[in-house]
């Protein structure tokens, strides 16, 4: 697999931002330095006091102190206020185009990757970018300036200070660096330990009905017992050598600190220093900790937004391998069906269909029928183009599949499925899936009624508005209805039932089937089946065995054939799985 | 009103869950308090340092001082690595013992577990993590503040001794902020509140439309998928953009105080310091404890955080308990973190006619259960079963089958309704009909992630393991995979098939020889065939003996039924 560069992407979502970027670090470099200033006043008005200046140029000094710490302060904030703005900017830019580049994946790459994992992808990965693109590079850059100007203007003041501050802070990052990464395996079974605590967590209180019926709680307990010894284990000794490595630097700057101290009086004495210099020096070797500390944070960041950056990259560089036609219009009302000598391949995998020639009038009724894995469902998707044929072409109402555009594609052809799916959203937000569908209240409420939903719609408390969350509100059958009326609500000219009733019970079934029977008036069908019963309606009907149509007539005739795998299976009242 | 009262709820709460391990909190108090008034003496040292500099005077020499300085900031770090392994150890304890005491409540109290969870179980498990962290939250930071507010007042003591009009100036900028922070506080809160609704309702919704992909795509949906998307990023920007400044603001006043002191004290110590009076020592120690005063508003700002944010995080918890009684979930519980729990004594599972007394079962009555719930429930049902009998539930969607059992479990709450165990009424279904009286078989089975032969025996002794393997249909699918019954299952191990999912589930109440066998619909995962195997082979085993109650819509097992109880809305057609 070939990785595109990760600082590609940075630099390519920053470069709107460079002018504002340059004018932020401007600022920054100057918010950074004026710290430096402080502990240089305090010496010069130690020493001025010494000398016997007047009072007045000892208030000024004090003057100019506060002035800078309140300036130093006001400008951070002006920076941290401008690159949050950037931060979210950005961000968003990234986040929609990454959305909207997952949204064109085909369904197989949705098959590997689960929402979570986009939510991850989406949110999670382009969070960390752009905090540390904002956020941490610049307090990067910041800390960098701060450790300079105090490094510099001591080795103005004395050479030999300078030198033993440098050495605390390179001694100090060395030991951080070195100790933290042997710290890492630590943190990494500590979070191994917790990630293994939490999903056993999850998965108990998931099933606490089947915990509480087999009498297992107390082993459940049991169980969150061992995790948390485990955890206390791995926490004490991720914190032994992840705070070790903390604490040898905190020695370092300790030691370093006393030792220019001791420096200071020894040169004070000697005469080469006076005393407000000594006070800078120490308060000097004070102020290193904490920037060293901050860079230390931001370099973790640092990975962690390479590893996003890195997800992002490669989904954006993902091609899906549907892409929209040149746009042939596909015809108005009901569509021909046209398979010609179509074969179809997963990938390199073995063959699913095989030279399937299929040609259906327009208003045809079609029951497909045949084991699991005889390449039913597979028939269907390329219907609706999920995939493109590896041999022949699909056409519809004429037009060959690859010719359209997806979205007239999809607008003409629909397919109900027994895989539900639902928004947490409004009724009408289901129906119109956020408005894609146009669609008034009226026609929507008609919708509704013509597959037997009315009298749940006149239940619900704020009707279409009524906000659809988890199974409370709708029950498994009721949701395979409201997938008929959203698939209806778009006026397709063809609709693919994929064992659509599946979750629907007999009496149910029996119940809606007028309705869905009158939906279907006027549209061409297929039916991929389940249950003999729902191919009721079909005009014709097709066995599929290994991915070959065996058999292919009217149903009537098919029916009345002793000779024919659907009529044996119908007198034997099999499966339709067990055709064939 | 109502506020104050909570807090001191979230207080008290967190006082309770700081009794169940003292001794473990002293220690940490001790070595926290002690790290934080380190600075104390170093300022005291730096004085003396500052002062003697040129001359030694009558005390100890200022090398000597420089020695003791040198040591205790070198020794702070060090007993700091003690202080920080022995929290992290009391710190798990924290997490521990609401969670041992929230899943006692759930996986083996009394009454139904229907509802029990608020929302979902990812939704329960954030309560397990990240609202007893806001708990332990609390105490820890009692632990800071304790430190940060002794070191401050011994500066302040220390300060004003030398010069109280200096020690009221660099005092005043705290004050200052403190009460700033106070007045800001609301509306932080409020913002970040709104900030995190903001990021839920985007990740919410790139959960679901990916979740619904299908449906995106065939409808042509993904152009105003986009455009919401766009649109709550927009006002998730805006929230955000608010909270991370307003947050900025107040951290950068707080630091601020620091320098604000020190500028201050220049101002007024000039005249003191020329005339000598206000010597560099006195500067020296001032600068030093300035420092320590200006992390208080900082810690002062955290512990009022943390107390408002663990209210919602009590109430949160106590929402997984049946009677929101808060103290109930940080009860003494042993919680073996040092040593760990052992190994799990395995129950025992007796021969069925070894049975005797109350175990055995003879019949189970039920008469007028009643379950109400809008658009649907169950209505005045009554149902006999005896020893060896065999009951087929059926009926359309919605009609109530499911309800039906898991009310007869106790697993839902019943509005109406008795059972009677061989004539003896049972007041507790949710304790009492579980094995080995009852074993139930859900619609839907969760089985855990961990070996195969665990996740079927769930903490019961295995004598029953291989019989139950066998009469799941079970026993040729584990003979085919490498590891056999050790293999783990799960997310993180082999994938199961819907079919084996729900024999293996069969096989989980199989090993427990239930009395009565309660099975919800078998039929979406196993074939005809293999559900008829089944049925036969438990007949076999039980001679006939085993009492059955099952829901289905497949006639096979109908006519095996010696009674069918047909459901239409909530009430039974015989």
């Amino acid at each position: 697999m070939t990785e595109p560069a990760q600082p590609h992407l940075l630099a390519a979502y920053l470069r709107p931002e460079r002018l504002r970027v340059a004018a932020l670090v401007a600022v920054l470099v100057v918010a950074m330095l004026l710290p430096v200033a402080g502990p240089v006043l305090i010496g010069r008005f130690v020493d001025s006091a010494a000398a016997g200046q007047p009072v007045s140029s000892l208030l000024a000094i004090a003057g100019t102190f506060l002035a800078v710490a309140v300036g130093a302060d006001a400008l951070q904030l002006l920076v941290a206020w401008r690159s949050v703005r950037m931060a979210w900017r950005m961000g968003n830019r990234l986040r929609t185009d990454l959305a909207r580049h997952a949204l064109g994946l085909e369904l197989a790459w949705h098959g590997e990757h689960s929402p979570g994992v986009l939510i991850e992808r989406i949110d999670g990965d382009i969070d960390a970018l752009t905090k540390f693109a904002s956020t941490a590079v610049l307090q990067l850059l910041g800390n960098a300036v701060l450790l300079s100007g105090v490094f510099v203007v001591s080795l103005v003041i004395d050479w030999r200070a300078g030198l033993l501050i440098g050495a605390a802070t390179l001694v100090a990052a060395a030991l951080m660096v070195r100790l933290r990464t042997a710290a890492v395996p630590a943190h990494d079974d500590e979070r191994e330990v917790l990630g293994r605590l939490y999903g056993d967590l999850e998965e108990r209180l998931g099933g606490l009905e089947d915990l509480r019926a087999n009498g297992a709680g107390r082993y459940a307990l049991h169980r969150l017992h061992e995790h948390s010894a485990r955890w206390w284990r791995a926490a004490r000794r991720a914190s032994l050598k992840g705070d070790g490595a903390y604490v040898a630097a905190g020695i370092a700057f300790s030691a370093g600190s006393a030792l220019t101290l001791a420096l200071g009086v020894y040169l004070f004495r000697g005469d080469q220093m006076s005393i407000g210099s000594v006070l800078v020096l120490f308060r000097f070797s004070q102020m290193i900790r904490q920037p060293l500390e901050h860079i230390a944070e931001q370099m973790r960041e640092l990975q962690k937004a390479a590893a996003g950056a890195r997800r992002a990259s490669r989904l954006l560089a993902t091609r899906p391998s549907i892409v929209d036609g040149p746009g042939t219009p596909i015809p108005e009302g009901p569509l021909t069906v046209d398979l010609d000598s179509v074969t179809f391949a997963y990938g390199d995998r073995r063959t699913v269909l095989a030279e399937i020639d299929l040609h259906l009038a327009a208003g045809t009724v079609l029951g497909v029928v045949g084991r699991t894995g005889s390449g039913k469902t597979t028939l269907g998707r390329l219907l609706l183009r999920f995939w493109d044929v590896t041999e022949g072409a699909v056409r519809v109402g004429g037009v060959d599949v690859r010719a359209a555009t997806i979205a007239e594609l999809r607008r003409r052809v629909g397919i109900v499925t027994q895989e539900v799916e639902l928004l947490r959203a409004s009724v009408r937000d289901n129906l119109t899936m956020l408005g894609a569908i146009p669609a008034d209240d009226r026609r929507l409420a008609e919708v509704l009624a013509a597959v037997d939903l009315d009298g749940w719609l006149a239940g619900l408390p704020d009707g279409l508005d009524t906000v659809l969350e988890g199974t409370d509100t709708l029950s498994a059958g009721e949701g395979q209805l409201l997938a008929f009326a959203r698939v209806f609500l778009a006026d397709p000219g063809l609709v693919v039932l994929d064992e659509a009733s599946s979750r629907l019970d007999p009496a149910t079934e029996a119940r809606i089937t007028a309705a869905v029977d009158r939906l279907l008036a006027g549209r061409t069908v297929v039916v991929i089946a389940h249950r003999l019963a729902t191919l009721d309606r079909a005009d014709e009907i097709i066995v599929l065995d290994h991915g070959r149509v065996v058999e292919h007539g009217s149903r009537h005739d098919l029916a009345g054939d002793p000779d024919s795998r659907y009529g044996r299976a119908l007198r034997l009242g099999r499966r339709p799985e067990a055709v064939g | 009103m109502t506020a104050t009262a909570s807090r001191s709820s979230s207080v008290r709460v967190a006082w309770q869950l700081l009794r169940r391990e003292p001794v473990a909190y002293a220690i940490s108090w001790i070595g926290w308090v002690l790290f934080w008034a380190v600075p104390i003496p170093v300022g005291l040292l730096l004085k003396a340092i500052l002062d003697n500099i040129g001359a030694d005077g009558d005390g100890a020499s200022v090398w000597t001082l420089l020695v003791v300085l040198g040591a205790l900031e070198v020794g702070r770090w060090i007993e700091l690595l003690f202080a920080a392994v022995q929290w992290h150890g009391v710190w798990v304890a924290w997490h521990t013992v609401p969670r041992l005491n929230l899943l006692r409540s759930l996986a083996s109290d009394p009454g139904p577990t229907a509802g029990r969870l608020p929302r979902s179980p990812g939704d329960a498990v954030s309560r397990f993590r990240d609202d007893c962290q806001d708990l332990a939250l609390v105490l820890d930071v009692w632990l800071d503040i304790s430190g940060a507010a002794v070191a401050a007042g011994l500066a302040v003591g220390i300060m004003a001794s030398i010069d109280l009009r200096v020690t009221v100036a660099v005092a005043l900028p705290v004050v200052a902020v403190l009460w700033l922070a106070h007045w800001l506080g609301p509306r932080l809160r409020a913002w970040r509140r709104a900030a995190r609704e903001a990021t839920a309702a985007v990740t919410g919704f790139i959960g679901d439309t990916y979740g619904a992909i299908t449906a995106v795509k065939t409808a042509g949906a993904e152009a105003a998928v986009e455009r919401r998307f766009t649109e709550l990023g927009a006002s998730r920007a805006r929230a955000a953009r608010r909270d991370e400044v307003g947050t900025q603001l107040v951290q950068t006043l707080s630091g601020a105080t620091g320098n604000l002191g020190i500028g201050l004290a220049l101002l007024l110590v000039a005249p003191a310091i020329r005339r000598g009076d206000f010597t560099v020592g006195d500067l020296g120690l001032f600068t030093t404890y300035i420092v320590v005063l200006a992390s208080l508003p900082r810690w002062f700002g955290r512990v009022g955080a943390y107390t408002r944010q663990a209210e919602v995080s009590v109430e949160r918890l106590a929402e997984l308990l049946p009677e929101p009684e808060p103290d109930f979930f940080v009860a003494p519980v042993a919680t073996s973190l040092r040593r760990g729990p052992g190994p799990f004594p395995a129950v025992p599972v007796d021969r069925p006619d070894h049975r005797r007394g109350d175990t055995r079962l003879r019949r189970l009555d039920v008469r007028g259960l009643a379950v109400r719930f809008p658009g649907g429930g169950l209505e005045g049902l009554d149902l006999t079963l005896e020893r060896g009998s065999f009951t087929a539930v059926t009926g359309p969607v919605g009609s109530g089958k499911s309800t039906l059992l898991r009310a007869l479990l106790g697993l839902v709450p019943v509005d109406e309704g008795t059972r009677h165990w061989n004539g003896v009424r049972v007041d507790e279904p949710s304790t009492f009909l579980v094995p080995p009286r009852v074993a139930y078989l859900p619609q839907v089975p969760r089985l855990f992630s961990e070996t195969l032969a665990d996740t079927i025996l769930l903490g019961v002794d295995d004598a029953a393991l291989d019989e139950a393997l066998r009469l799941a249909c079970l026993e040729d699918d584990v003979a085919e995979m490498p590891e056999g019954l050790a293999t783990v299952v799960g997310p993180k191990g082999v994938r199961l098939s819907g079919g084996q999912v729900q024999r293996t589930a069969a096989a989980r109440a199989f090993v427990r020889r239930p009395e009565l066998l309660v099975v919800d619909d078998l039929s979406s995962a196993l074939d005809v065939e293999t559900e008829a195997v089944l049925w036969d082979r438990l007949f076999v085993a039980t001679s006939g003996d085993a009492t059955v109650l099952v829901v289905t819509h497949r006639q096979e097992v109908l006519d095996r039924a010696d009674r069918l109880i047909r459901l239409d809305h909530g009430s039974a057609a015989l």
